[in-house]
C-alpha cells in the first residue's frame, strides 16, 4: 500500500477540500499518514534565504525515510511564523525528484498529483486560478499561479519571495508552451475533472503567486471553474491525458 | 448590499474596480472575495446569518491577490452544503 504523509492539518481556508481516508484506502490503495507539523517546525528559525529553505527540504527527506512515504502534503503556512521560511523550494525539489508534494496539507490536490504522475510521469504543478477571460469561438484563457512549481517542469526559474508573506523562498518559473492537462479529483473520490488545455504564455506580475501561466481551453473549462469547481487547487501536468481520467462507478 | 471579504495576511491594497449593477445586488446575495484566505470569514458570515444558503450567492472575484482561488473554495463549500451560487469575474 502507498503511504502519503499529511504533515499538519489542512490549512484553515481549505473549507471544501475535505477527504475520506477510508474511501481513499479502499479505492486507491493509499494510506494517509498523519504527521504532526511539529516534526518540521521543531527546526526553529532557519533563516530567510535559500539555505534555510534547504533545511526544510532536508527535514522533509528525513520524514519521508522515517514514515516510508511515497508523497506528502505540508501545512506550509505554519512555517512562516515558526521557522521563518517557506516550503516552496522543498516541495519544488521533491516533485522534481518524483515524490509528489503538495502545499497547504491539501489532500485532494496530493491525490490528483499522484494521478498526474501516473498518466504523465510528472507530479504536476499545483495551481490557483487567478483570472479568467472569455474569448471568441467558445474558447477562454485562464491565468494560473502558485509560489512553487516542480523544477523538472520549467525551462528557467529564479528564486524570489513567497507572495502572501513576502519572506522565504518562492519560485518564479517559466514553463514550456505546449499541451497540458488540467485536472482535479475530489477527496471523496466521487468527482473528477480533467481537460486537455494548451499553455500559451508565461507572465510575471506583482500581487499574484510567483509562477504564472496562461492556458487556453474550451469555454466549458471556464464554466466549470466559475459554477461548480472541485474546490480551489488544480493540477497542471504536461501532455494531453484527459481521456485517461474517469471514475468507474 | 455587498459583503466585502479581505484577509489581513494580504498587505497589498485591495478593492473592487467597479460595482455590479443594482439588479444583480437586489436579486442576489453578493460577496466580494477580495483576497485569498477569506474562506473562514465567509463561514463566519453564514454563522452570523449575514449570508443564507437558502438564496443564490454571487461571488465577485478580482484578478489578483488569490481572490478567484478563494471564491472557488467558497463556491465548492456552498454546493457541498446544498446552496446555490456562482462566481463572476467580469461583471
Amino acid at each position: 500500500m502507498v503511504r502519503l504523509g499529511v504533515i499538519g492539518k489542512p490549512s484553515d481556508w481549505l473549507i471544501a477540500s475535505v477527504y475520506d481516508a477510508d474511501i481513499i484506502r479502499q479505492v486507491m490503495d493509499i494510506e494517509l499518514v498523519d504527521i504532526a507539523i511539529d516534526e518540521v517546525t521543531s527546526l526553529g528559525r532557519v533563516g530567510d534565504g535559500e539555505e534555510g529553505a534547504l533545511r526544510i527540504y532536508e527535514r522533509l527527506k528525513e520524514l519521508i525515510q522515517k514514515y516510508k512515504l511515497s508523497g506528502l502534503t505540508l501545512r506550509c503556512f505554519d512555517l512562516l511564523t515558526t521557522v521563518h521560511n517557506t516550503g516552496c523550494l522543498a516541495l519544488a525539489r521533491l516533485n522534481a525528484e518524483g515524490i509528489p508534494a503538495a502545499c497547504e496539507s491539501d489532500v485532494p490536490a496530493l491525490l490528483t498529483m499522484m494521478l498526474a504522475k501516473q498518466v504523465s510521469g510528472y507530479s504536476g504543478f499545483q495551481v490557483n486560478a487567478a483570472r479568467i477571460e472569455q474569448r471568441e469561438n467558445n474558447r477562454c484563457e485562464i491565468l494560473f499561479a502558485h509560489c512553487t512549481v516542480p523544477l523538472n517542469m520549467v525551462d528557467t526559474y529564479e528564486y524570489t519571495t513567497h507572495f502572501e508573506s513576502g519572506i522565504g523562498v518562492g519560485i518564479h518559473g517559466e514553463l514550456p508552451v505546449g499541451d497540458y492537462t488540467l485536472m482535479k479529483v475530489s477527496g471523496t473520490l466521487d468527482r473528477i475533472f480533467a481537460a486537455d488545455v494548451r499553455l500559451i504564455r508565461n507572465q510575471y506580475e506583482p500581487n499574484l503567486c510567483r509562477t504564472q501561466v496562461w492556458i487556453e481551453a474550451d469555454r466549458e473549462v471556464a464554466d466549470y471553474l466559475l459554477t461548480n469547481p472541485i474546490a480551489n487547487h488544480h493540477i497542471l501536468c504536461p501532455g494531453h491525458h484527459a481521456g485517461k481520467l474517469t471514475i468507474d462507478n | 448590499m455587498i459583503l466585502e471579504l479581505a484577509s489581513p495576511l494580504h498587505q497589498e491594497k485591495v478593492s473592487l474596480d467597479h460595482l455590479p449593477d443594482d439588479e444583480l445586488i437586489r436579486e442576489n446575495q453578493v460577496v466580494a472575495v477580495l483576497t485569498g484566505g477569506t474562506e473562514a470569514l465567509f463561514l463566519d458570515a453564514v454563522r452570523r446569518g449575514d449570508i443564507s444558503l437558502e438564496r443564490p450567492i454571487i461571488l465577485l472575484a478580482t484578478g489578483s491577490s488569490n481572490s478567484l482561488a478563494a471564491a472557488m473554495e467558497i463556491l465548492s463549500w456552498i454546493h457541498q452544503h446544498d446552496g446555490h451560487g456562482q462566481i463572476r469575474c467580469n461583471w
